[in-house]
């Protein structure tokens, strides 16, 4: 857990000397952007998928399970 | 070769592929794809071709710089598309597929209302079929819907057309103010474009067509939605933010989403969205852009599609939840699918780059600054689900299911190498996708702060994904959409209403060879239009007696 914390943070790190070097507005912003919007969209979407947004395979109607689906899936 | 339709080629090749005898098939459609490309690139700027329809002059053909790329690429795909499924198609499958490309080339060479109306219809009736060609029950299933769904946004269209023509005396497809009539033609594209709410259609039948059927259905009819709503409804604002809702809500259901073709799917809906987004913006730079992703997008798309099919062609299986391992068996697959992945990523030296650069700096330069930065979390969940966990969950960790994979027909190797090809052709040199655009396009996308930019983006995801990627561990699950409305809100109000949204029996399907002995195939596209028609007429009657 120590070790992952600190790779993030070197990573972190970097992104604002690179971002410092370049000239960017404002440093380490798309670094945090991207964590947090990964962190967003997997987290909000687990959470959304609990509420109802999905279901175990095969439990929708038309969902039916039709053996030549197997068989033709190759044509 | 100037006045020569590049559509009359394609549907030529499709009645030609029906007379030939099956062997013929990959050929035929191979060369009908390559004459249309001539043919498309032999057009003069600036060339129509009338006809004389009733009293009217229908515009059938109409060369500027919007149609050209949309058509230069759909003939392009049409190619590949032709090499992928050269042994894996059959002979109805086949005719159907150059028959929709034939009908996505006649839309955007269409120069009025009424003629993109009958190419719109010809490309439902012969794509449906492309979904039918499975030859499942779930198939069968999928493609009633994606019918029932494309009839209600034909009836809009033609409504729409009609009570235009009424209001104005005009066919002309051409921008056009949101009013009444325009409004139903909106809806008709928003509806082919996989717009939200309109959008479950998409992700609900394209994967459940054929490998080669779905790289079809991929190129042609969301692109067509997105050229009609770049000539009609340019600078509409309401379509930003509906892109951008697309784009979110497409990327969400796609992280989540446990079949690898379902997951592209509901990519096409985000992917559109920022297409969507751009034309609502409505500046030359933008509708370039979203010209631009177009472009890019039917070849990565394809390309993508290709791979995810060509795993399920190897093994049988698309679900994440019954796959894993195959990168020994399948480095070839996982390298093309890669370039795919990494173009729809926007990663440099990739087609996507230069075209969602392109079309996210318009955007932005255009004040719509939110509307960007929602679109860059949209592009974070791109290269997540589509770089990142795809492959990860098909090629490499443990295989979930013993699935042994067949060796892959040269030629479908072959097409996702030459799609491969195009995509880095593009992003090392993006003067080959920007020279074809509407207008001159004087951007460079490869400046060191949007190239830094980019990286930190993709660098920081794949640290993310890293971190999170036990979350995104594949289970055997399925997506609720908007389709929930037709598939089980019914069952809800009813046990009447519940057929409607109920698996039928086998008998009743309407499978290819079944339409076909029972002399059906002539007889769906007539069902499709007369009941277009008759829809339609009902809205136009129902808005004629409106004070």
């Amino acid at each position: 857990m120590i070790r992952t914390v600190a790779a993030v943070a070197v990573a972190l790190v970097v992104s604002v000397v690179v971002d410092l070097a370049t000239g960017a507005a404002v440093p380490g912003r798309m670094a945090l952007f991207s964590l947090s919007a990964v962190a967003l969209l997997v987290l909000g979407g687990k959470r959304l998928a609990a509420a109802g947004l999905q279901r175990p395979a095969g439990t929708r109607p038309g969902e039916l399970g039709d053996p030549a689906d197997e068989v033709t899936a190759h044509g | 070769m100037a006045d020569l339709h590049p559509a009359l080629l394609l549907l030529g090749g499709a009645i030609a592929v029906l007379a030939l005898p099956r062997r013929w098939g990959g050929p035929v459609m191979v060369v009908s794809g390559l004459l249309a490309l001539a043919a498309v690139l032999a057009l003069d700027e600036g060339a129509t071709t009338t006809l004389g329809f009733y009293g009217y002059e229908l515009t059938v053909l109409r060369v500027d710089g919007l149609s050209v790329p949309f058509a230069t690429v759909f003939a392009a795909i049409t190619v590949l598309a032709g090499l992928y499924g050269w042994s894996s198609m059959a002979r109805l499958e086949r005719a159907a597929a150059l028959a929709t490309a034939g009908a996505g080339v006649g839309v955007v060479l269409a120069g009025d209302l009424l003629t993109v109306f009958f190419f719109w219809e010809l490309k439902v009736t012969t794509s449906v079929l492309l979904v039918f060609a499975r030859r499942s029950s779930r198939a069968a299933a999928a493609g009633r819907r994606y019918l029932g769904a494309h009839l209600v946004g034909g009836a809009s269209l033609l409504a729409g057309v009609l009570w235009h023509l009424a209001d104005t005396g005009s066919l002309a497809f051409d921008p056009m103010d949101l009013g009444g009539a325009t409004s139903l033609i909106l809806v008709g594209f928003l509806l082919s474009a996989a717009a939200i709410p309109l959008n479950a259609w998409l992700p609900d039948a394209y994967p459940e067509s054929t490998v080669a059927g779905t790289v079809v259905l991929s190129a042609f009819t969301t692109k067509s939605a997105v050229y009609a709503l770049a000539r009609g409804f340019p600078g509409l604002e309401l379509l930003v933010w509906i892109g951008v809702a697309m784009a979110l809500v497409g990327v969400v259901y796609a992280i989540l989403e446990d079949d690898i073709r379902r997951l592209l799917g509901f990519h096409i809906v985000s992917q559109v969205g920022f297409m969507v987004a751009a034309i609502g913006v409505g500046t030359a730079a933008s509708i370039n852009g979203a010209t631009a992703h177009a472009y890019a997008h039917v070849l990565y798309k394809g390309l993508l599609l290709m791979g995810a099919g060509a795993v399920l062609h190897a093994t049988g299986r698309s679900r994440a939840s019954e796959l894993g391992g195959l990168a020994p068996v399948q480095r070839t697959t996982f390298v093309l699918y890669l370039v795919g992945a990494l173009s729809i990523s926007g990663l440099p030296l990739f087609s996507g780059f230069p075209a969602k650069e392109l079309s996210m700096a318009a955007i932005g330069d255009a004040g719509y600054g939110t509307a960007q930065w929602l679109l860059k979390l949209a592009s974070v969940g791109t290269f997540l689900s589509v770089a990142l966990k795809l492959p990860a969950v098909t090629w490499f960790g443990p295989a979930r299911s013993p699935v042994r994979a067949s060796r892959l027909p040269a030629t479908m190797v072959v097409a996702m190498g030459l799609a491969a090809a195009a995509n880095i052709a593009m992003g090392l040199a993006p003067d080959l996708l920007y020279g074809q655009m509407p207008t001159e396009v004087s951007f460079d996308p490869y400046t060191t702060a949007k190239v830094v930019e980019i990286l930190q983006l993709l660098a920081f995801t794949g640290i993310g994904f890293v971190l999170l990627r036990s979350r995104l561990a594949p289970k055997a699950v399925t997506s609720v959409d908007t389709d929930w409305v037709y598939r089980e809100l019914p069952a809800r109000l009813g046990p009447q209403l519940a057929r409607l949204g109920a698996e039928r029996p086998r008998p009743a399907l309407p499978t290819l060879p079944s339409l076909l002995r029972a002399g059906g195939a002539p007889v769906a596209p007539g069902w499709v239009l007369g009941s277009v028609v008759i829809l339609a007429m009902v809205v136009v009657l129902g808005a004629s007696v409106m004070p």
